[in-house]
């Protein structure tokens, strides 16, 4: 008998979305701002449910309840918690409240299903049901026609990724005849094995791919700018942090536990995905004059410093655990990053950058928010984004990829440039309009939060770095494990399978 | 497990069957436009030849809710689709399937439930 009681979180917040959408439909419910709160400890009780509970590879291995999943899981509910508490803010604003909070949830299940993914079946299932609901939430305010613009682009682009990952699972189940990430690790070990063919490379690529395009890497970034612009600035928070760590969750999960014999092929695609990555998301932000479309290239250089560590060996220690790390720290600031330019869209109308102008005047704690989160961004100690690059780019050294920490020292030190000309709007530039702006309360409080987090993270990144180290060690025992178990049956299959000939 | 590669050999029969399916549907359209009669007449030429006579044109603006109301029959459809062979098999599968049935119901049901709350069943 199957031990389900490890998949209760996934169970809770599938009643909790359904539960939500209808409470959405009680005008009382709606007023009260209810909503959010409820999604957002629905949330809080998953974490709590997901870190108690034990690990488990329910239904022949397609999910992989481990310390992985559970770490991923701290990234994806922590950003649904923030976001919730934030949206509470414009619940009364709309009457479909209760709609965004399902869909938002249920994208977190899919996130957490490619988390948790053991082949590549689960992968996709869970990237395709945290798109779909992503494809809704962007349009989310369709009477303006930039968000309708965002849906339609992001459903497009989004279904043509969607596809490549679908032929280049195809190709790989067709040259090693299985989807479990375990078994195909065995399977190329095999000495009769197809191997290393042209074939499996090729597959493999379609798959990094379009995994790319959830993280939003270059050449595989258009959508990013044009999308984070338009969509609703609470779903692009989650668009620009939780779908991205859950890109970033499949393409570890798959890279991690996959040992590709010989990778040359895949680290140099990795390596010049990040490469290029950094260097035209750097440079694209440099002339962006809306805020929120320069937060999107600089996401797409945030993916790049990601995929440093990944070009350097995605099965090692570090390489995960810095990721992880990385993930977890960039979606608390990210999601402060874009809270703050709702703050500034409700009170000023505007998403431009000099739309921050004198804000330590205006809204003097908000404008402390947005500098620790810029800086954070940018690196600086002692916040979190400069122990998680630390991280990222001592991965990457040991891992013999020196050029790459180069282009991503040297490029960081041009974002420095565009994160300070933020923090120069904010507290050198003395403002138009001297009145204070109002800032809704839950907003100010999602915002503080995160501030907290970076702040944490920064200053004591211990816990964070062990979890992550958990989190690595769990994909790679599960690998190295399986492959040992796999090993028999694969022998005896020699002579059963008349597909196989020596 | 791991399969070699399969040989261009292996694929011949779906070569054979993609073409035969191709030659018989063209096969049989042209055989039956060679004998059959062509007596053309208006009852004949009309969208339903039995059946209410159709009026106007159907290249109009037609009322969203019919959309709705479709997108719901599609729910009771394929409701019914699963029930009818799980009535057949639940003796032999046991409360697993009761479980697993009343959980698919539900589901349904809560999606329903939204679109009756949200006014989708009522007629403008």
């Amino acid at each position: 008998m199957t031990d389900y009681r490890p998949l209760a979180p996934y169970a809770l917040l599938t009643i909790l979305a359904l539960a939500v959408a209808l409470l959405g439909t009680v005008p009382a419910a709606r007023r009260s701002g209810a909503l959010g709160w409820i999604t957002a400890i629905g949330a809080g009780l998953a974490l709590f449910i997901s870190s108690q509970s034990p690990e488990a590879t329910p239904w022949l291995g397609m999910l992989r309840l481990d310390a992985f999943s559970k770490a991923c899981n701290v990234i994806f509910l922590a950003a649904l918690a923030i976001i919730s508490i934030a949206s509470t803010a414009e619940e009364h604003r709309t009457a479909f409240a209760g709609e965004f909070y399902a869909l938002l949830t249920l994208s977190t299940v899919g996130l957490m299903l490619m988390g948790a993914s053991g082949g590549l079946l689960t992968m996709y299932l869970g990237l395709e049901l945290s798109t779909i609901a992503l494809f809704a939430l962007a349009g989310f305010s369709k009477r303006e026609k930039r968000s309708a613009e965002a849906a339609l682009k992001l459903l497009i682009l989004g279904s043509v990724a969607s596809a490549v990952v679908l032929y280049g699972a195809s190709i790989v189940y067709g040259v090693l005849g299985t989807t479990q990430f375990f078994e195909m690790s065995a399977a190329m070990s095999h000495p009769h094995a197809a191997g290393a063919s042209a074939a499996l490379y090729f597959g493999i690529t379609f798959i990094v791919a379009g995994l790319a395009f959830k993280v939003a890497a270059v050449p595989f970034h258009l959508w990013a700018p044009d999308v984070y612009e338009g969509a609703p600035s609470l779903v692009t928070a989650f668009l620009s942090t939780a779908s991205k760590a859950g890109g970033f969750a499949a393409l570890l999960r798959f890279l991690g536990s996959v040992q590709v014999p010989e990778d040359r092929t895949i680290s140099t695609l990795l390596i010049v995905l990040s490469a290029i990555s950094m260097i035209v998301g750097n440079l694209s932000a440099l002339s962006q004059k809306n805020f929120k479309r320069m937060l999107g290239y600089s996401g797409v250089a945030q993916s790049g410093y990601i995929l440093t560590a990944l070009a350097a060996g995605s099965a090692t220690s570090k390489t995960i655990s810095s990721a992880l790390m990385y993930l977890l720290l960039y979606a608390f600031t990210n999601v402060a990053a874009f809270l703050v330019a709702q703050a500034i869209h409700d009170a000023t109308g505007s998403d431009q950058i000099s739309a921050l102008r004198g804000l330590h005047r205006r809204r003097p704690t908000l404008a402390f928010c947005a500098v620790v989160v810029m800086f954070s961004l940018g690196g600086i100690p002692p916040l979190a984004g400069f122990v998680g690059k630390l991280y990222l780019f001592t991965a990457a050294w040991d891992g013999g990829q020196r050029c790459l920490v180069l282009i991503g020292a040297l490029t960081s030190v041009a974002a420095l440039y565009y994160y300070l000309m933020v923090v120069r709007q904010i507290y050198l530039l003395d403002p138009e309009d001297d009145r204070k702006i109002t800032v809704a309360p839950a907003i100010v409080m999602a915002i503080s939060l995160c501030t907290a987090a970076i702040l944490a993270i920064g200053i004591y990144p211990r816990p964070f770095v062990t979890m992550g180290e958990a989190a690595a060690s769990a994909v790679q025992v599960t690998s190295v494990a399986h492959q040992r178990e796999a090993a028999p049956v694969v022998a005896a299959s020699d002579v059963s399978s008349p597909h196989l000939r020596p | 497990m791991p399969v070699t590669a399969p040989s261009s050999s292996e694929y011949l029969p779906i070569i054979v069957f993609t073409l035969v399916g191709i030659g018989f549907v063209g096969a049989t359209l042209l055989f039956s436009r060679l004998i059959q009669p062509h007596a053309p007449s208006k009852a004949k030429n009309s969208t339903y030849e039995c059946g209410v006579a159709p009026t106007g044109n159907a290249w109009q603006q037609f009322n969203p809710h019919y959309y709705l109301f479709a997108l719901l029959f599609v729910v009771f459809d394929v409701e019914a689709a699963f029930l009818y062979p799980w009535a057949l098999a639940y003796r032999r599968v046991g409360m697993y399937a009761v479980g697993e049935m009343i959980l698919f119901v539900v589901l349904l049901g809560a999606g329903l439930v939204y679109a009756w709350r949200r006014g989708a069943l009522e007629w403008e």
